[in-house]
């Protein structure tokens, strides 16, 4: 595989997402309606647009929080990660629709500015069937807007990886709002079991699969190694690693990938600079480690990403004894130059 | 991920597997009238041929019908006007002072013709008082009464 075929490789992947992404929403936009008219020929267009991009927000909300989780509990969904942030955007896009043609439909007749009225038309903060659910559908689009913006690379550099990746955490929080604004909102009204049973399947998928996932994790976690030997670990075999592939150890709290590539053996920090994706969970294309949620690249032997490109992660040293794999878990300074340990055949 | 933030996710997550369904559950209970599936209905099903009583008011006709027997009963709703609300429902009065607890009857688009059948309760006094409420400002609109 040449260096070139791997760019227009990952950019055509992009491009795909993309039209799938497109084709689906279109899809489920022109079913919606057709069935919509087919079921009630007396519906307003405002109505038909509000309801459709509204829930067709919730399945992608949906789909966006299940693919952490996927990848982590099986690598063929990889894929679906590479190009996660576009589908966030699209998600904010049909949310944003729904919520200004809600401002229109319901709150621009009145002689006050529809923002306000959506706050001070009903203000039963204290009752649940009467909650004022369209302000928790403000909150939640207001984050899903701030999580759009700053969705961009450029952001993530400038704000800094770890408050970046607290500011995405709220989106638990939107998620939370969303399933309150449909449960106080059209439900108490229209008393659906459809959607009330959507909800709570989506809920539950959810959970179970984040659950799942982070016990999975907490056990690679807390793996004892007990063969130590002048501050190398005995970690594996070295069969057990094959050739452009790695092994991830967590020692110390720290995560580790063992790589082989043709005769060696290294070892480089887990976590690629980018955002913080698994590079143990990756393989070696063209020589370079390749990350496996947005390909960022690295060399082996000293961790840091081939020109013109800046990033740079830990090093650690490796080294064979007999048939087992030895791993110090002391960094080196990033991008530091290891040769690796030889493996004699 | 770096372990603080695996952990942090960990920790949200089961914060979450307890308060979403807490929530799920607590705003469906509180559904008024649970039992009954209230979705709106245009005119699928066939009305019946008894008018009982009609109200012609200026933005829409309200009427009531029922079967030979009178064992079935109907309300009919045609709108007249393009109404100027768009999130209505329709309340049956059955005198609970929280105007979500009376029954709700159904929903309405700002245009259009709709049928829902009304309950009726053999040997038991029954209102025909409806209320046309905005539940986004939460207003009652109008109140319809059929003298019996
Ligand atoms: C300014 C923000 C928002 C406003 C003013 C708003 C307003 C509304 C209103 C008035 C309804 C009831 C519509 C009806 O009865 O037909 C509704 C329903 C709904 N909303 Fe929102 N909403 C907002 C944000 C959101 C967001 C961010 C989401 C999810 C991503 C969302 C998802 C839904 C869903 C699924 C429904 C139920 C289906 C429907 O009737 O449309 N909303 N919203
Ligand atoms: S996390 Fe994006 S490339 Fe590694």
């Amino acid at each position: 595989m040449s260096a070139s075929y791997t760019a227009v490789g990952w950019n055509r992947q992009k491009k795909i997402y993309d039209w799938v992404i497109a084709g689906l929403c279109t899809a489920y936009l022109t079913l919606f309606a057709l069935l919509t008219l087919i079921f009630n020929d007396q519906v307003t267009l405002e109505t038909l647009i509000i309801r459709s991009t509204s829930t067709l927000a919730v399945l992608l909300l949906h789909i966006i929080l299940a693919i952490g989780p996927l990848c982590r509990l099986n690598n063929k969904c990889l894929p679906l990660l590479y190009n996660r942030r576009h589908l966030g955007v699209t998600m904010f896009s049909m949310a944003l629709i729904h919520g200004v043609f809600s401002l229109f439909q319901f709150h621009a007749l009145g002689n006050v500015n529809p923002l306000v009225s959506l706050f001070i038309s009903n203000t039963n903060y204290s009752s649940l069937p009467a909650f004022p659910f369209q302000a928790l559908g403000f909150f939640a689009l207001f984050i899903f807007f701030v999580m759009a913006v700053t969705s961009h690379d450029f952001w993530l550099h400038n704000l800094s990886p770890g408050i970046w990746k607290t500011l995405h955490m709220f989106v638990y929080l939107a998620y939370f709002l969303v399933v309150m604004h449909v449960m106080l909102g059209v439900i108490q009204y229209e008393n659906n079991p459809v959607l009330v049973i959507m909800i709570f399947t989506g809920m539950a998928a959810l959970t179970v699969l984040h659950l799942r996932a982070a016990f999975r994790e907490h056990r690679t976690d807390s793996q004892q190694f007990s063969k130590q030997l002048e501050g190398f670990v005995c970690v594996c075999d070295v069969q057990d690693i094959e050739n452009g592939r790695a092994k991830i150890f967590c020692i110390d709290k720290e995560r580790i990938a063992v790589y082989r590539h043709e005769d060696r053996m290294y070892a480089i920090h887990n976590v690629c600079k980018h955002q913080g994706g698994p590079l143990g969970e990756g393989k070696i294309i063209d020589g370079c480690i390749t990350c496996p949620w947005h390909g960022y690249q690295y060399l082996p032997q000293n961790g840091q990403s081939p020109p013109p490109f800046k990033e740079k992660v830990s090093t650690y040293d490796v080294k064979l004894i007999e048939n087992k794999v030895w791993l110090n878990p002391i960094p080196f300074a990033e991008g530091t130059e290891r040769e690796g340990a030889l493996i004699k055949n | 991920m770096i372990k603080t933030l695996r952990k942090r996710h960990l920790r949200v997550w089961i914060v979450l597997a307890i308060v979403l369904p807490i929530g799920i559950l607590l705003s469906w209970l509180v559904i008024p009238n649970q039992a009954a599936v209230k979705l709106l209905q245009s005119h699928e099903q066939p009305l019946l041929p008894v008018i009982w009583k009609s109200k012609d008011l200026i933005n829409y006709q309200v009427t009531i019908r029922t079967n030979q027997q009178h064992k079935q009963w109907q309300l009919e709703w045609v709108n007249k006007k393009i109404l100027e609300v768009p999130s209505t429902v329709i309340y049956r009065v059955n005198g609970a002072a929280d105007i979500a607890k009376n029954e709700l009857i159904g929903r309405i688009e700002t245009r259009g013709s709709y049928t829902f059948p009304l309950q009726w309760i053999a040997g038991k006094e029954q209102s025909f008082q409806f209320i046309l409420y905005d539940f986004i400002h939460q207003q009652i609109i109008d109140s319809i009464n059929f003298q019996l």
